[in-house]
């Protein structure tokens, strides 16, 4: 344990920002669905950009180019078919000039076959001039054969490419035509079409030559522009054998037509060229001007040319480039689009995931921080990622300090290459525990034990290792062997002491054995000399270092050491560092140079108070000499004297043996001295001697013995015993024998024997002198104490327990760390004997520490108990103690203590919340059970016994407890306990149960959890079983309540409904039984003093239709004393005749009247057993009955009122139909007379010669009094009218209304004269034709009340007022007095004298009752000069 | 009262003072017409269908059209209006319904039973002349009766 080795100086820090070492590493890997998203992102680029190269873009390209296949083949054969038609057209001219019998003839003249004048060619040169002007051809020219032009004159010299034509015309006889240039090379072109001219025989005379200018007639055929594309051309390109000839002028070139020519290899004219490929498909080439384009070309009929057009291939193909660009922009922005959504998905998913990740590391780091053992995770190669916080602390480095090192680095030296075998082997094994030796902090070198796991993570393959210290494990184990050395050590010394050898030879044996067996470095004894100098007389080991030491036991600096030390205190000294321990100073440097690093001194017991000798012991290692071994050493020293002692009692019985002058007596007192048992025997084997060692050791009395064989032989060792005794009647001595002898009480005794001859005086052997040395007990207690050794250390080490070394006076010798914990006080404190067991308890202990001292005392060890200590801050300790007293004198006690605060306190809240929850369920009636599910057994708590009625004996097994559950219920409560066993969900259900105590049926409800073992098989049932019979009673209560209560409302609303007393007696005979849940239901009905049954509802026929004195009868008691009758039995009642229920079911009934006041009848419920209806139920009763007699009432009153209205209705019909007729009479009649008084009245006028001006006046009043007549009945109709007919509501447009009536109204000069305002006015639900009425009648009042008026204005509007809308006519007339507004509205109330205004006083007072027939009201303002204003108003939907 | 045998218009009217001012009113309008009278519904009836006094209108050119009182003696208008529209010789005789009464009742049935006019007898005696002289204008000199 010493030494640093470099790595562990400071663990490697790389670096210096400190890592969140819970957080050490990113996450590296990515959910499948974001994968995906970004894999299905790629695949569709994939797809669709090879797509778009390979088949998108030449498709769109075929697409282009066979659309313009089309056009261009379309255009060219639209030209090819002009230029046809000119070509003919012009070969028809010559033909037409060639076959005029006058160009004949000029020819025939020239070639002298015929005689024509001069006049004759003047003739046709006038014709060819004609021709060629009236055609509009250049010219046309006739020729002879000879190419002598014959006509039009030698003015016009041919053409070098008209002489071409000419000439090819001449030599095979047919038509030609062709391009050429009409002078000279640079002259204009001309096209020419030649015919030959040939006489009746068929001889060629000459040619006719037309000469045309094909600026005029063959290139505006082409155009400029055949397509719709700029570079669009179309060409006439003329073949001439092998030569191309452009003929058209051209739209790339300063060529001028006929200018541009080519000798055309066969290899590179295109097939077009040839006519071989027309009217269909288009070619690709390159043009004139190097151009590529796509062309089509034709040939013309009748002409060597060639038609093409043509069109740059660039242009055609620009739109589609720009769409295919277009296209791949869209697609280039879709796919960034794509990609950036996946990109943030994927960055989202990846967040999520290290989110998560580092959630679940966080909360794995945490558990691991919490974990006492060092933690590494380890990847495959052995490199460490991660640790908790206890590994950084084991291994003493900074935070993250380890991540990132190899985990061999952590060993020491050589176990590096063990580190990479145990990960080879952790590949196979998949885990692993191995112990090995690791640098520590503090460059301690800590034995741990590691356990490896190979397990899979996020980050692939990882191997967690926890890292034990079992530095304390190994300690221990160290202790248990030394100990165990040490045990055997003894055994061997002990074994070594039987065979009693000289003192000198025992000790150096020991020492031997304890260098040898034990390990010690060296083992010396010694003796103290009086010179104060301590003599070593036997050693084993490191010898050499005693030779060059001085000890001695006095008070100088050299007798301080341990061994001094321990001969004058006479107990062992322990020097645990040789280093350090100040008592070691004179010896330490050769100490260390002989590998000495502590010793011990145990004094050897002597005879007297001062010490035999002195054992002294060196162990190579510190820390040796704990507790267990300094007692061993003790008990050793103590044996070693006990044999030293016994070796010099033997010297001492030699030397008295030899000793012939030792008297008898002599003898006797020293058998009796003797404190080992000594026994002397005669010759013939009897005991002569027993001295009291004897007694005490076999147990026998002298008396007993003495005259006898000895008692102690064992039967089959007599023989060996004879044997024995007759050598040592023959002189010799026996020492060291082992022998076992029996005790009075049949135990055995392991002695050492020695035994010699008593020689008489004579020499004579006269008997024998045994000594016997009992090592059962040495042996027994070093068994013993071997066996409880490694207990109590154990419990005095672990802490579990505080273990005190004592005695029964209060004493404290020694305590454990646990202890001193315990008690507050230190160990220092302890061992310097300052603490007492007896003051740190609580008085009131004090008695039952005396009383567990008396049962220790009588049994060794006491029944633990509960008491407490008393820290030195006077806080108790509550404690569990228990103590053996310690054999031989039970004075001194080994104590155990076990603090018990937290059970106190666990068990105190435990008991606590068990009597809360007792009480609870005691309360609420809840009982709760536990049931184990293997064993079907359960148990429960007193309420639960209380609720399920069972006692302690009542057997608890769920197979039992189903015979329970009440017999209706067992189906349901079996299945739902298995759907909870398969299923896992809780229990839950509300059942019967019978209890077997009462044979009461009890509603319980009943909840289960259930929990399952490690293999998921259900485990226990735990739960509750509450008695919810109560609620249950009470709910099923309420329901029937609401039962009764909802035929009782459908009773009552059905009565108040009824119209006839069958009605009445219907619903009741339906209803009262249902109310009460009777066996019968009777209505009776008071009539003339009887009481009639007139219906009933019942089991069994009772009294329907049959009629009883009020007095004999329950119902006519009901109804003469205005009360209810409830008769619990009918047969001890005196109200109910028993005579009238012999031969009915009935036992009970209950009766009420219908109507407390005057009763008009009675409801009765009968029971077949016997009942005694409540007040509830009578109240029910009581309900019905109430409405009963209401209903009654109300049919009573209905019948007399359906009279009424019959008498009142036949009344007013008659009277409308008088009204009718009035108002009919009143119309027809009074006015027949009235028109004849008019009417003669204006015949008169008419014959107005027989009256003077007089006459004429009155006839004039007459007849206005007529008009007047007339007028006022109309009105009064109208009024009449208004009264009678049915209003018909309709919705009706206002503004419109008052429009028509003002139209109807107001005549051109009034439209004139009259300012007529009409504001938008709201819709109205009224009758139209009446309302009409109403504007017509407002707006007349206002037109005549303004006439005569300077300025007349008459305004319409609308407004709302109190909530309610209102119509308004105002205008600025004459207007009224206030006072009198009351009467405006009063039939003939006029205002005003009529000589002012006409009028029948009608008027408003229809406009009155339209409105008020509208439920309107009708109102007016005005003041007299200043106008008037009248409003009404129109209600909705309401008919006044 | 006129009954001539070839009459275009038949006046039926129990008031002398309405029949004399009715005819009037026809003689202002220059109508030339014969008007026949009636006082009664029955006697309307018998001379439209040529029966009892009228037997030997039997034979005699048909009616034009018919001015009719409601409240008549004997037989009201509107009976005589159903007796007509029931007959099929006088089904679609234009009849012009003359009256002092102008209830809704009476105009109503009076179009239910085939009215083709509902005059109301004005009180005023230049509205009166005026009303009766247009209706015999319209229905003997603008109105094109079916045959």
């Amino acid at each position: 344990m010493n030494g640093r080795t470099s790595s562990e100086c400071g663990a490697p820090t790389r670096e210096d920002v400190p890592i969140p070492h819970s957080l050490p590493r990113q996450s590296r890997s990515l959910t499948p669905a974001t994968g995906g998203a970004v894999l299905v992102t790629l695949l569709a680029a994939a797809v669709v950009i090879p797509y778009f190269v390979l088949g998108y873009a030449p498709a769109e390209r075929q697409r282009a180019t066979t659309e313009l296949a089309a056009e261009l083949g379309s255009q060219a054969k639209q030209r090819e078919t002009v230029l046809a038609a000119w070509v003919e057209d012009g070969f028809e001219d010559a033909r037409t000039v060639a076959s005029y019998p006058s160009v004949r003839g000029v020819l025939a003249e020239r070639a002298g076959s015929a005689r024509r004048s001069a006049t004759e060619a003047a003739h046709v040169r006038n014709l060819l001039r004609t021709f060629a002007l009236t055609q509009r051809y250049l010219r046309v020219v006739l020729v002879d054969a000879g190419l002598g032009v014959v006509a039009p004159g030698p003015e016009a010299p041919l053409a070098p490419g008209a002489v071409r034509l000419l000439r090819a015309s001449l030599t095979g006889g047919t038509d030609q035509v062709g391009f050429f240039r009409q002078r000279h090379e640079a002259d204009r072109p001309a096209v020419g079409w030649v015919s030959p001219v040939k006489d009746g025989a068929g001889h060629l005379l000459g040619a006719i030559l037309v000469e045309a200018d094909p600026a005029m007639l063959i290139y505006p055929v082409l155009g400029p522009h055949p397509l719709p594309q700029a570079s669009s051309e179309a060409l006439l390109i003329e073949l001439r054998g092998d030569t191309a000839v452009w003929a058209s002028p051209l739209a790339k070139s300063r060529e001028r037509p006929l200018e541009r020519r080519r000798v055309l290899a066969a290899a590179d004219r295109p097939a077009a060229w040839q006519g071989l490929h027309v009217g269909s498909g288009v070619d690709e080439y390159v043009d004139y001007a190097g151009t590529p384009v796509f062309g089509t070309t034709r040939p013309v009929p009748g002409a060597p040319w060639v038609v093409a057009v043509k069109v740059d291939r660039d242009e055609v193909l620009a739109p589609v480039r720009a769409a295919q660009r277009r296209e791949a922009l869209d697609l280039a922005l879709v796919l960034a689009a794509l990609g950036v959504i996946a990109l943030v998905a994927w960055w989202n998913a990846r967040r999520a995931v290290q989110i998560e990740t580092a959630r679940g590391r966080l909360r794995l780091a945490a558990a691991l921080d919490q974990a006492n053992d060092a933690i590494l995770i380890v990847s495959p190669d052995g490199v460490i990622r991660d640790c908790n916080r206890r590994a950084e602390e084991f291994y003493g480095v900074r935070p993250g300090g380890l991540i990132g090192r190899e985990v061999a680095s952590l060993r020491v030296g050589e176990g590096r290459e063990e580190s990479a075998a145990a990960l080879a082997a952790l590949r196979t094994e998949g885990q692993l525990v191995w112990e090995a030796l690791h640098l520590a902090a503090g460059g301690r070198i800590v034995p741990v034990e590691v356990a490896s796991r190979r397990f899979s993570s996020d980050g692939g393959e990882e191997i967690i290792s926890v890292v034990r210290d079992i530095t304390e494990r190994k300690a221990a184990e160290r202790r248990i062997h030394r100990l165990n050395r040490m045990l055997r050590t003894r055994s061997r010394i002990e074994r070594l002491m039987v065979r009693g050898p000289e003192p000198l030879q025992l000790l150096q044996q020991a020492c031997r054995i304890l260098v040898e067996a034990t390990e010690f470095r060296l083992a010396a004894a010694g003796v103290a000399e009086p010179d104060g100098s301590v003599r070593y007389v036997a050693s084993a080991g490191e010898t050499a270092y005693l030779a060059e030491v001085r000890v001695r036991w006095d008070a100088s600096p050299e007798g301080l050491g341990p061994t001094g030390t321990a001969l004058r205190v006479g107990r062992v000294i322990v020097i645990e560092d040789v280093a350090t321990d100040a008592r070691f100073a004179p010896w330490r440097d050769a100490a260390q140079r002989f590998g000495l690093r502590s010793s011990a001194a145990a004094p050897i017991p002597g005879n007297t108070e001062a010490p035999a000798g002195i054992l002294s012991i060196h162990a190579a290692e510190t820390g040796v000499f704990d507790a267990a071994m300094v007692e061993l050493l003790e008990e050793l020293a103590s044996e070693l004297g006990f044999a030293l002692r016994a070796f010099a009692q033997h010297r001492a019985l030699r030397s008295a043996e030899s000793g012939l002058h030792l008297t008898l007596e002599r003898l006797a007192a020293v058998v009796q001295a003797c404190p080992v048992p000594l026994v002397v025997q005669e010759r013939d084997f009897t005991v002569s001697g027993w001295n009291p060692a004897a007694e005490r050791v076999f147990g026998w009395k002298a008396a007993e013995v003495l005259g006898g064989p000895p008692p102690f032989i064992p039967p089959e060792r007599r023989e060996e015993a004879r044997r024995a005794f007759a050598e040592l009647l023959a002189g010799r001595s026996l020492a060291g024998l082992e022998r076992r002898r029996l005790r009075r009480d049949g135990a055995q005794v392991d002695v050492v024997l020695s035994a010699a001859p008593i020689r008489a005086g004579d020499g004579t052997v006269a008997g024998v002198v045994a000594l016997f040395n009992d090592v059962t007990e040495i042996r027994r207690t070093a068994e013993a104490l071997r066996a409880s050794e490694a207990k109590l250390r154990s419990f005095f080490e672990s802490g579990l327990l505080g273990v005190l070394f004592g005695d029964v006076h209060g004493h404290v010798f020694d305590g454990n760390e646990e202890l001193c914990r315990i008690i507050g006080r230190s160990r220092e404190e302890i061992l310097a004997g300052r603490v007492a067991w007896d003051a740190v308890t609580p008085p009131e202990f004090l008695p039952r520490d005396e009383a567990a001292i008396a049962e220790a005392r009588a049994r060794g060890s006491c029944t633990p108990y509960e008491k407490a200590y008393v820290r030195p801050d006077g806080t108790r300790v509550p404690i569990l103690v228990g103590f053996v007293l310690l054999e031989p004198d039970r004075e001194r006690s080994v104590a155990f203590v076990l603090d018990i605060t937290e059970r106190q306190r666990a068990s105190a809240a435990l008991e606590e919340r068990e009597r809360e929850l007792r009480e609870a369920q005691r309360i609420g009636r809840v009982g709760s059970f536990v049931g184990d599910q293997v064993t079907g057994r359960w148990t429960g708590t007193p309420e639960l016994d209380e609720i399920l009625g069972i006692d302690a004996a009542w057997e608890r097994t769920s197979a039992h407890f189903e015979t329970l559950v009440h017999p209706d219920d067992r189906p349901g409560f079996a299945a739902h306990y298995r759907e909870v066993l398969a299923t896992g969900r809780d229990f839950e259900l509300d059942y019967r149960i019978v209890r077997p105590a009462d044979g009461a049926v009890r509603w319980v409800a009943g909840c289960g959890v259930l929990t399952r073992d490690a293999y998921g098989a259900p485990a226990t049932m735990t739960g509750t079983i509450q008695d919810i019979t109560e609620r249950r009673e009470a709910e099923e209560r309420v329901r029937a309540l609401n039962v009764r209560l909802e035929v009782l409302i459908v009773a009552v609303q059905a009565l108040a409904a009824a119209r006839s007393i069958e009605e009445v007696a219907a619903i009741v005979r339906a209803h009262a039984r249902r109310l009460l849940g009777a066996d019968g239901a009777t209505f009776a009905l008071r009539e003339d003093g009887q009481c009639h049954y007139v219906d009933e509802d019942a089991i069994a026929p009772l009294w329907k239709g049959q009629r009883f004195p009020l007095e004999a009868c329950a119902s006519g008691w009901a109804m003469l004393n205005h009360r209810p009758a409830v008769v619990p039995d009918v047969y001890a009642d005196p109200r109910t005749p028993v005579e009238a229920y012999r031969a009915t079911f009935v036992k009970s009934l209950a009766i009420v009247p219908i109507r407390s006041e005057l009763p008009l009848g009675a409801i009765g419920a009968y029971w077949a057993a016997p009942h005694t209806a409540d007040d509830l139920e009578v109240r029910l009763l009581q309900t019905l009955a109430d409405a009963t007699a209401r209903a009654l009432e109300n049919v009573e009153l209905l019948e007399t009122l359906e009279e009424r209205v019959r008498v009142r209705t036949t009344e007013l019909e008659a009277a409308n139909r008088e009204l009718e007729a009035f108002a009919y009479s009143v119309s027809h009649d009074l006015r027949a007379p009235l028109r004849a008084i008019d009417g003669f009245g204006r015949i008169l006028e008419e014959e107005g010669a027989r009256l003077d001006d007089e006459g004429r006046r009155l006839l004039g009043v007459i007849r206005h009094g007529t008009r007047q007549m007339g007028q006022l009945i109309d009105d009064l109709l109208a009024f009449s009218r208004a009264g009678r007919t049915e209003l018909v509501r309709a919705r009706v447009d206002m503004t419109a209304l008052a429009r028509q009536a003002w139209e109807s109204l107001a005549g051109l000069e009034d439209r004139a004269a009259v300012t007529f305002r009409l504001d938008p006015l709201p819709e109205a639900e009224a009758d139209p034709a009446l309302l009409r009425q109403v504007w017509v009648n407002l707006l007349a009042n206002a037109l005549k009340f303004t006439r005569g008026r300077p300025v007349r204005t008459v305004t319409v509007g609308a407004g709302v007022e109190e909530g309610r809308a209102f119509y308004y006519v105002r205008d600025d007339g004459v207007g009224f007095d206030p006072r009198f507004k009351d009467k405006l509205f009063g039939v003939f109330q006029r205002l005003h004298p009529a000589s002012e205004f006409e009028g029948t006083g009608v008027g408003l007072a229809l406009t009155q009752r339209i409105v008020h027939r509208h439920g309107g009201a009708v109102w007016a303002e005005g003041v007299p000069g200043a106008g008037a204003s009248f409003y009404f108003t129109v209600p909705r939907g309401s008919d006044g | 009262m006129t009954c001539p045998a070839a009459a275009d218009v038949l006046l039926v009217e129990d008031d002398p003072a309405d029949l004399e001012l009715t005819l009037r009113a026809l003689r202002n309008a220059r109508l030339v017409n014969a008007v026949a009278t009636a006082a009664d519904g029955v006697e309307a009836l018998d001379f439209v269908f040529g029966t009892g006094p009228y037997a030997a209108r039997a034979e005699a050119p048909p009616l034009r059209v018919v001015f009719l009182d409601l409240k008549l003696p004997r037989m009201s208008g509107l009976e005589v209006l159903a007796r007509l529209r029931a007959d099929p010789r006088t089904k679609e005789l234009p009849v012009v319904v003359l009256t002092s009464s102008a209830e809704g009742l009476d105009i109503a049935r009076a179009y239910d039973l085939g009215a083709n006019s509902y005059l109301v007898k004005p009180v005023e005696f230049e509205r009166f002349i005026e009303a009766v002289g247009q209706a015999g204008l319209y229905w003997l000199l603008l109105n094109r009766p079916p045959r």
